[in-house]
């Protein structure tokens, strides 16, 4: 367990991240969310540079039923460009950071995952189930140990 | 204005057992750091181990016979859930708490200005009678004793920035009033204690909680309205620090924002108060500070004000 408070984000991030332009149609976008069961993909510009999120949230919130049209128009909708759909990133993480930091950050903001930038360039992305995984394998001896908790 | 620097290879062979955040490396950083060409003029010794009668004036004997009887001839035994010995423990210890002592002499006796004091295991969490949280025996305790006992001093002040409460500090300056404890951490985290409320049998324990994710702006508010003043209302003779650099904003154990900058400003806030109060007798012994690179990095800052501001080329 006490591995754990040693390890940092790039030991853990995915990386290089799946991410999009801002050109990207949303009928795209959403198929790389369902194909690598991503809550969000980050968008990018030809830098590399983070622009944006955009999340499963954004694309049923821009298919709300609004003034505009009795119906959502999904094939309509789904063909227009993410910066428009794009949320901003409030906050991102440094691959140096310990992932004791990050776990911190989830809980309290409840997001499941972190863009990892590294001067401005988005270098990774780091999930609920990445910090987990570091959880898992940084405690197998405990795990597995009955004795655990037992004074010594 | 001169400086020591105690050390000694026995804080490196404290073998906490694999993945320890309380490493050897630790003292690797931190050596490191003050080995660069500025730190030239830092004076180098190595200490004697304290004996068990000066431990006995802030631990109780038995606890202190305890902790040295549960030291393993070989392998590793817990104390607690985290706090791991090994066969070199109790020496470390010992010396550590001895570094401290002998810090205060050279200093008490004019023999240098200040000092900073390389150690392992910590010492602000071990209580009179309870060793926890990675600390065996209340190294800074011990030394203000020591300063008030041999040195015929009054008053005493330990100023702790770890970014954990010195639970261990608190409950051994309770009731003695010739030593003042000022304390800031982040509150909640561990051990609990340290609320502003709790304040000493003779008003002479200043608890400063600061809320996780604060920072620089918070911690300087803090001391410049209540630790600083406090210190200096206090009058002391001596001034020892607990210097924990686990509120750096890379440290895994805890959740502040400290920077480099911010542990070279509080500690040149000290000095000009001891320049001012104690003929600038500083004594300061590492506490905490898990992330390798940022303990390198603040010890250096921590210890170049320690040789004196105005020879240094920075200013914060
Ligand atoms: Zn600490």
């Amino acid at each position: 367990m006490f591995e754990f408070v040693s390890l940092r984000v790039d030991q853990y991030m995915s990386a290089p991240p799946v991410s999009v332009d801002p050109h990207t149609p949303l009928a795209e976008v959403e198929q790389l969310i369902e194909i690598h069961g991503f809550n969000g993909c980050p968008v990018v510009d030809a830098d590399g540079r983070l622009l944006g999120m955009v999340t499963g949230f954004d694309l049923i919130k821009v298919c709300e039923i609004g003034p505009e049209a009795l119906v959502p128009h999904y094939g309509a909708i789904m063909q227009r460009p993410v910066h428009g759909v794009m949320s901003p990133v409030p906050q991102t993480v440094d691959p140096e950071l310990p992932l004791t930091r990050v776990l911190q950050r989830m809980i309290d903001h409840r997001i499941t995952g972190l863009a990892v930038v590294d001067s401005d360039r988005l270098v990774g992305m780091i999930t609920r189930r990445d910090v987990l995984r570091a959880l898992r394998e940084s405690s197998p001896a405990e795990s597995s140990d009955p004795q655990e908790g037992s004074p010594s | 204005m001169s400086t020591l620097l105690f050390s000694d290879p026995v804080f490196r062979r404290h073998d906490t057992s694999r993945g320890h955040p309380e490493c050897p490396e630790r003292v690797d950083a931190v050596l490191d750091a003050l080995s660069k060409p500025n730190f030239g003029a830092l004076q180098r010794r190595i200490p004697s181990p304290a004996t068990v009668d000066r431990l006995a004036s802030v631990h109780e004997r038995r606890h202190v016979e305890a902790v040295l009887q549960a030291i393993p001839a070989q392998g590793h035994a817990f104390l607690d859930g985290d706090t791991c010995v090994s066969p070199d423990s109790g020496n470390a210890a010992l010396c550590g708490a001895g570094a401290v002592c002998e810090a205060v002499d050279e200093v008490a006796q004019g023999r240098a200005d200040t000092a900073f004091c390389a150690v392992r295991p910590p010492g602000h969490h071990a209580t009179a009678d309870v060793a926890m949280g990675f600390c065996l025996f209340n190294n800074a305790a011990v030394a203000a004793a020591h300063a008030l006992n041999a040195h015929g001093m009054n008053r005493v002040a330990i100023l702790d920035f770890d970014v954990h409460h010195g639970n261990g500090t608190q409950d051994i300056v309770w009731s003695r009033p010739g030593i003042l404890y000022v304390s800031s951490h982040q509150s909640p985290l561990y051990p609990g204690t340290g609320r502003a409320s709790e304040r000493g049998g003779s008003d002479n324990i200043v608890n400063m909680p600061l809320p996780p994710n604060s920072g620089s702006t918070e911690m300087r508010d803090a001391y410049g309205a209540v630790g600083l003043p406090a210190l200096e209302a206090f009058q002391p003779d001596l001034i020892i620090l607990s210097a924990g650099f686990d509120a750096h904003r890379l440290d895994p154990l805890a959740g502040l924002n400290w920077t480099e900058d911010d542990y070279a400003w509080l500690t040149k806030r000290v000095l000009d108060i001891a320049d001012r109060l104690c003929g600038g007798r500083v004594v300061s012994t590492l506490e905490g500070g898990y992330h390798l690179g940022a303990l390198g990095n603040s010890v250096a800052g921590h210890v170049r004000a320690l040789m004196g501001a105005s020879n240094s080329e920075d200013s914060c």
